[in-house]
């Protein structure tokens, strides 16, 4: 219950002065919220307090969308992998940066896309066997069906990440993240005119890759 | 002829702008073709998943971050946006002002010539020549005014002025000019002083 302290006091000056202090009860400190309850700012908070686990949930929860956009870029899983890690341990360098003005998520997503930029920078993606072993199928297809799908997507991913930079990380922000134009101007640090121009050329660069379909 | 532009092809397929409004796709056949091969590209890529990996990847993808992580420096703000400066400038602040109203509050001029208010309703105090500030009995019996006025027992009111905490007649404007939350902190320190 709070208690209210009024000082009427009069100074040798002649000036009137009115000081109220008022006493309250300090609120009890309850339990930390559980870390799944929390927003997502209040997730980054956490992790800047150094709370356990607070980052290792922004992991969990973000990895699948982080490690698409990387396998895309790369058509690797084993690229894919590595790149992931990285986008998550530069997400965390920079987590005191992070100023909640867009969503968790499309902050990751950025770094996601610059991170691999980075890395077609230096090193050529390499195609990956449609087969592999470490993949498996949900769909519940016939065999014959499954291998003309896998062949076909697998095509398909494989001429996207043969795709200049730019235009490869403005089809995949356009295509599979929905990202506005605006947003892909931002992330590749161009007008919204070149942005949409890169969508456009990945385009038509892929429909060359691919022949007619 | 001109054909069409990236930014109107991309308009197009995106459905922001409907065909009948470009009248040069009517006349111009490659126009037409280019579109419709955009088109069915576009549908392909939209329509091509990524492989999903082995269930045990995304913990072991968790677990290597998490091993990465640990061998990083802890991410802290900024200093001058952390939490924990931003309470102990205010609490400085607010222990200043606290110090500079108790040294107020002793100078004899004042003691003098004061009266109080508790809990909202008026308590006149006789004045009396040389009473100090434990006179006052409701103020006086609070044990963290108390502290804090032993701890400013010692402090020179004129030093406190000249020095420059406190204008001559203006502590009432160093606490008027802390901001609520140096105020906050100033209750908080004056109910921590004591026991509570
Ligand atoms: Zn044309």
């Amino acid at each position: 219950m709070a208690t209210s302290f009024a000082l009427t006091c009069d100074g040798p000056s002649g000036a009137d002065w009115n000081v109220t202090v008022v006493r309250q009860d300090a609120p009890a400190d309850g339990p930390a919220p559980v870390l799944e309850s929390l927003s997502e700012a209040e997730l980054v908070a956490a992790c800047l307090e150094g709370r356990p686990g607070a980052f290792d949930l922004i992991v969990q929860r973000h990895r699948r969308q982080v490690y698409q956009i990387c396998y895309r870029f790369m058509n690797s899983h084993e690229d894919a992998s590595d790149l992931s890690q990285d986008v998550f341990l530069r997400a965390y360098r920079g987590l005191k940066n992070f100023k909640g003005n867009a969503a968790l998520g499309t902050w990751l997503h950025r770094i996601a896309v610059n991170t691999c930029l980075n890395r077609v920078a230096v090193k050529a993606p390499k195609s990956e066997p449609i087969d592999d072993a470490d993949f498996v199928d949900a769909k519940g297809e016939s065999a014959s069906e499954q291998l003309l799908r896998d062949e076909r997507a697998g095509r398909v991913r494989a001429a996207v990440a043969q795709l200049p930079p730019k235009q490869r990380a403005a089809l995949i922000m356009r295509t599979y993240e929905d990202r506005s134009h605006q947003e892909i101007a931002q992330a590749l640090g161009t007008s919204v005119g070149a942005a949409k121009a890169n969508v456009f050329h990945a385009l038509q660069n892929l429909k060359k890759i691919l022949g007619n379909i | 002829m001109a054909h069409l532009s990236p930014d109107t092809f991309v308009d197009l397929l995106e459905g922001t702008l409907e065909e009948s409004a470009v009248p040069h796709l009517a006349q111009c056949e490659a126009c037409r073709d280019e579109l419709s091969g955009l088109r069915r590209t576009w549908q392909e890529a939209m329509n091509t998943d990524v492989p999903e990996p082995s269930p045990l990847f995304w913990d072991h993808l968790s677990a290597r971050v998490h091993e990465a992580v640990a061998a990083e420096p802890e991410p802290r703000r900024p200093w001058w946006n952390a939490a924990w400066a931003v309470r102990w400038f205010g609490l400085a602040a607010a222990a200043v002002a606290a110090i500079a109203l108790v040294a107020f509050l002793n100078r004899p001029a004042f003691v003098d010539q004061r009266t109080a208010q508790v809990g909202g309703e008026a308590q006149g105090t006789p004045a009396a020549s040389g009473q100090r500030l434990e006179v006052l009995p409701p103020l006086a019996e609070d044990e963290s005014v108390g502290l804090l006025a032993d701890l400013a027992s010692d402090l020179d009111w004129d030093a406190v002025v000249e020095v420059g905490l406190v204008r001559p007649g203006g502590a009432d404007r160093a606490v008027a000019e802390l901001s609520a939350d140096e105020r906050v902190e100033l209750q908080r320190l004056l109910t921590e002083a004591g026991v509570m």
